[in-house]
């Protein structure tokens, strides 16, 4: 039995639900993608034997598909990897967050993402001083730990990005990332966004590096929808 | 012994998607649709199917800084 596997919801061109479901197709990449109408939100889908099995390869394909798709579409939500599914559960799940989803639809309309990643000394292990009082306390100790710091040069970058950010994200790093910032910028001013890093961090001095890349689907302003 | 200077910013220009760009993207964001992501990378590799459920989880459940 084939699968539905989708890469991407995007905007309807009707608001009015398309009954039947009518797909139109286009290769992308070597990959036969479909669009098909669920309620009054599309997907971008590929039938296939089986699900993609997890691997740098996998994974950089359908990155490479999305980011694809993107320039096709003014508005798209991207999917996780793996997002095999029946064409009735995805109906299900589409027309129970629509709402949702035509907001976060409306919300990167035209846009992009730009991501900064601020590198530095890996922290070092933290000595253990006894366990904690209770487990208000250690609920505490995880949320402090969880905290995101971000370290002087990216809060430099934010505020240099400030004047043409819609939206921001901040992720707490691990390891050598100390955080990441993802913005969402208007299409097309990825260059400006390099432009104003770069003049923010000239002659900044800082313990490591930072990798700006983009521009990208906006893969960190897609709402979590997990049923 | 004085702590040792800091750098001058190197800042990398990555217009190619990284390896971290690419998991973080597609294992951590983007729609959640149903959970036949574990079970597609169920046979494939465990250790990534614990790492991101676990990310599921603690993005629902840390406190977010901004959105």
């Amino acid at each position: 039995m084939r699968v539905v596997y989708v890469y991407a919801l995007v905007e309807p061109r009707s608001r009015r639900p398309l009954t039947p479901p009518r797909a139109r197709a286009m290769q992308v990449r070597g990959h036969r993608i479909q669009l098909i109408p669920v309620g009054t939100i599309q997907a971008l889908v590929e039938l296939l034997e089986a699900p993609p099995a997890l691997s740098e390869e996998s994974l950089r394909a359908q990155h490479d598909i999305v980011v694809a798709l993107a320039r096709r579409f003014d508005a798209i939500l991207p999917a996780r990897f793996g997002a095999a599914v029946d064409i009735a559960e995805l109906e299900r799940l589409l027309a129970l967050r629509e709402k949702s989803l035509r907001t976060a639809l409306a919300r990167v309309r035209g846009r992009e993402q730009m991501t900064v990643r601020v590198f530095g000394p890996e922290p070092q292990a933290r000595i253990k001083t006894g366990m904690p009082v209770s487990g208000t306390a250690y609920l505490h100790g995880r949320r402090k730990a969880a905290r995101v710091r971000v370290p002087a040069s990216g809060r430099r970058v934010r505020r240099a990005v400030k004047s043409i950010m819609d939206r921001e994200r901040i992720d707490a790093g691990h390891g050598r990332v100390q955080a990441t910032l993802h913005h969402l910028i208007q299409r097309g001013r990825h260059e400006q966004y390099r432009a104003l890093v770069r003049r923010a961090l000239e002659g900044f001095p800082t313990d490591g590096g930072i990798v700006i890349s983009g521009p990208w689907p906006p893969f960190a302003f897609t709402p979590d929808l997990w049923p | 012994m004085s702590p040792p200077r800091p750098h001058i910013a190197h800042i990398v220009d990555d217009s190619e998607a990284s390896l971290l760009d690419v998991i973080d993207s597609l294992l951590n964001k983007g729609v959640v649709l149903n959970a036949d992501l574990i079970l597609a990378l169920a046979n494939v590799d465990l250790v990534y199917v614990r790492l991101s459920a676990l990310l599921c989880a603690a993005d629902r459940v840390l406190p977010r800084a901004s959105r």
